[in-house]
């Protein structure tokens, strides 16, 4: 709270003081564009969350599969990491929009539950065809392939939606790596979903985070 | 500076136009809470209420009363003739300072997304 105060045109608690024009400007940007920083999340915030879930999905599944670590383990750590970044997108997402109502907080409430709501669809495919015995390791290079995919198709959306540039590239950039990671197929394709998905998405966090905190 | 007589005197005084400023932020239609808003702005209650009830005089905004499990809450928006006039005021200070080119285009930042869809 203090630390907008420096530039801000002085407001005196009574208020009813006519500002000059260009203080009326300064004071209508100011006021506009602190309320769209509180009551929009920070994107930096999803973007690093799940960035560092994705790193650490992805080496665990890439030493898993050169056995340097137990499947268990890579297991586990997939667990936890899914969690725990769904967690802090649903507190962050419902942080920021409380005490407001209306066709926005319908809009957000929507799209925050396409997420878990697709991958958990998605999930229950997966074990269809997953019982199914296709060949060798098909299911263990095509399953992980199709979340990245239809993670990055629901940021290209939200780009879209939200006229973002940033998710829309993004949402491209997570298809692709979905499509490279199954063309090259095992050992490589777990580490190719973490740092080419993982990585794009700590880019896009900390180029999102320096840029809300030099507004 | 001092003639400045198309300006709308409702929204032209340093607190008004901060709380008509973040109203219009909020996506047409959006309600906020009366404490939310006070947060926002950093303003006293007694002195929002105010402001808030000379906009709800102009009927610039309208202010709505409700309960949610037993415990009363106070929505504070924009009627559609505040935005309108809000838009107003800013257009005659947009030509005010730059009598020259009209209004300035809004800058869009695409580095976060924008509240309004």
């Amino acid at each position: 709270m203090s630390e907008r105060r420096t530039d801000e045109p002085q407001v005196q608690e009574g208020g009813d003081a006519a500002p000059s024009a260009a203080d009326a400007l300064a004071i209508i940007q100011q006021a506009q564009s602190h309320a769209s920083s509180r009551l929009s999340p920070s994107i930096g915030v999803f973007y690093l969350v799940w960035g560092v879930s994705w790193v650490l999905i992805g080496l665990g599944w890439f030493l898993a599969g050169i056995d340097v670590v137990d499947p268990a383990v890579a297991g586990w750590a997939t667990g936890i990491a899914v969690v725990g970044a769904a967690v802090v997108s649903a507190v962050v997402g419902i942080r920021t929009g409380r005490g407001v109502r209306g066709p926005s907080s319908r809009q957000g409430l929507w799209y925050g539950l396409s997420w878990p709501i697709s991958m958990t669809l998605l999930g229950v495919l997966i074990g269809i065809l997953g019982s199914r015995n296709l060949p060798g390791d098909t299911m263990s290079v095509i399953a992980p392939a199709l979340y990245v995919f239809l993670a990055g198709a629901l940021y290209m959306l939200s780009g879209a939606v939200w006229s973002s540039r940033v998710d829309y590239v993004l949402g491209i950039w997570i298809m692709v790596v979905a499509v490279v990671s199954a063309a090259v197929g095992l050992p490589a394709s777990p580490l190719i979903i973490g740092l080419g998905g993982g990585g794009g998405l700590l880019f896009a966090g900390v180029r999102a985070l320096i840029r809300r905190s030099a507004r | 500076m001092t003639a400045m007589p198309e300006l709308d005197p409702v929204i032209h005084a340093q607190a008004r136009l901060r709380v008509t400023a973040s109203l219009a932020s909020l996506c047409e239609g959006d309600k906020i809470t009366f404490p939310r808003l006070q947060e926002l702005l950093d303003m006293t209650a007694g002195n929002l209420s105010t402001h808030l009830r000379k906009l709800e005089d102009a009927g610039y905004v309208e202010i709505t009363k409700t309960h949610q499990r037993r415990t009363p809450v106070t929505y504070v928006e924009l009627t559609r003739q505040g935005r309108r006039a809000f838009e107003d005021y800013t257009a005659a200070l947009q030509a005010l300072l730059n009598p020259a080119n009209g209004a300035a285009a809004p800058t869009d930042d695409d580095s976060d997304r924008s509240p309004t869809p």
